[in-house]
């Protein structure tokens, strides 16, 4: 059975803002915490990081509420987590003010393409978790092992007692489900 | 002298505007190639107990805020 989950993701930042944040926890904490230890965090700091971005969008995120004239939440949560680990490293390593300042360009460079791949990264993980409800563990372990794991579809075929073709249409159906929820998680997030 | 602040963008990359609000990013059209390695990524991050705890005490901090927000409106 499928449930309507794309109905169910459109309202998470509606939801967070009423106070039911989970899912929006399990989104924008990983994130944060991911980009704050590959820009060399230590794991103390970059949990402080994702506590206080949390904290952060969670307290603005009723004001937010879709008010795109504000800008896209997507850019809102870089601007946080951006300026929450800028802080924590000129705090952990000052800098003369001259060398910040020519540093500051090519750190601010290196963060966006960082946050733009851990952001792709989460919301693909969300996506995936969503289809693996939808479809039968079968279907799913199709997908997994030829797309991910990168074992052959013959192999998968013997080890799930399906034929080669079953496991072609086992996979091509999950990473059609996976690209409609990525792009409802995006249309609403972004 | 006058800073050349006027330099085309690439054509080939997302304006400004583009990479600021998300557009721009490309997810809608990653081939596949590119949604396995993300996936494969992801996966092995997650694999690290770290995310898994940083994602806990989210949770409870969100819990603990909305448990105060219920009680608050109990109370009235």
């Amino acid at each position: 059975m499928m449930n309507n989950l794309s109905t169910t993701r459109a309202s998470v930042l509606a939801r967070a803002a009423n106070g039911d944040a989970d899912e929006f926890a399990q989104l924008y904490a990983p994130l944060a915490y991911a980009v704050a230890r590959k820009r060399g965090l230590k794991q103390d700091d970059a949990e402080d990081i994702a506590q206080q971005v949390m904290m952060e969008l969670l307290r603005m995120l009723p004001g937010f509420d879709y008010d795109r004239s504000r800008g896209s939440f997507k850019g809102l949560v870089k601007k946080i987590v951006g300026n929450r680990v800028t802080d924590s490293m000129r705090r952990r390593r000052p800098e003369p003010a001259g060398e910040m300042v020519e540093q500051a360009a090519t750190a601010n460079t290196d963060l966006d393409a960082l946050f733009e791949r851990e952001w792709q990264k989460v919301h693909l993980s969300a996506a995936l978790d969503r289809v693996r409800m939808e479809v039968k563990p079968t279907t799913y372990q199709a997908f997994q092992l030829t797309f991910l794991d990168e074992v052959e579809p013959a192999r998968v075929a013997d080890m799930l007692g399906i034929s080669t073709n079953q496991v072609a249409q086992y996979k091509c159906r999950v990473v059609q489900r996976l690209r409609g929820q990525l792009e409802d998680l995006l249309r609403e997030t972004e | 002298m006058k800073p050349n602040n006027t330099q085309p963008e690439d054509p080939h990359q997302p304006s400004v505007s583009q990479r600021i609000d998300g557009s721009g990013s490309g997810m809608h059209s990653l081939s596949d190639d590119a949604l396995a390695s993300l996936l494969r990524e992801s996966r092995e991050q997650r694999k690290a107990d770290e995310p898994s705890r940083v994602v806990d005490a989210a949770l409870r901090m969100t819990r603990t805020k909305r448990a105060g927000k219920d009680a608050g409106h109990g109370g009235s």
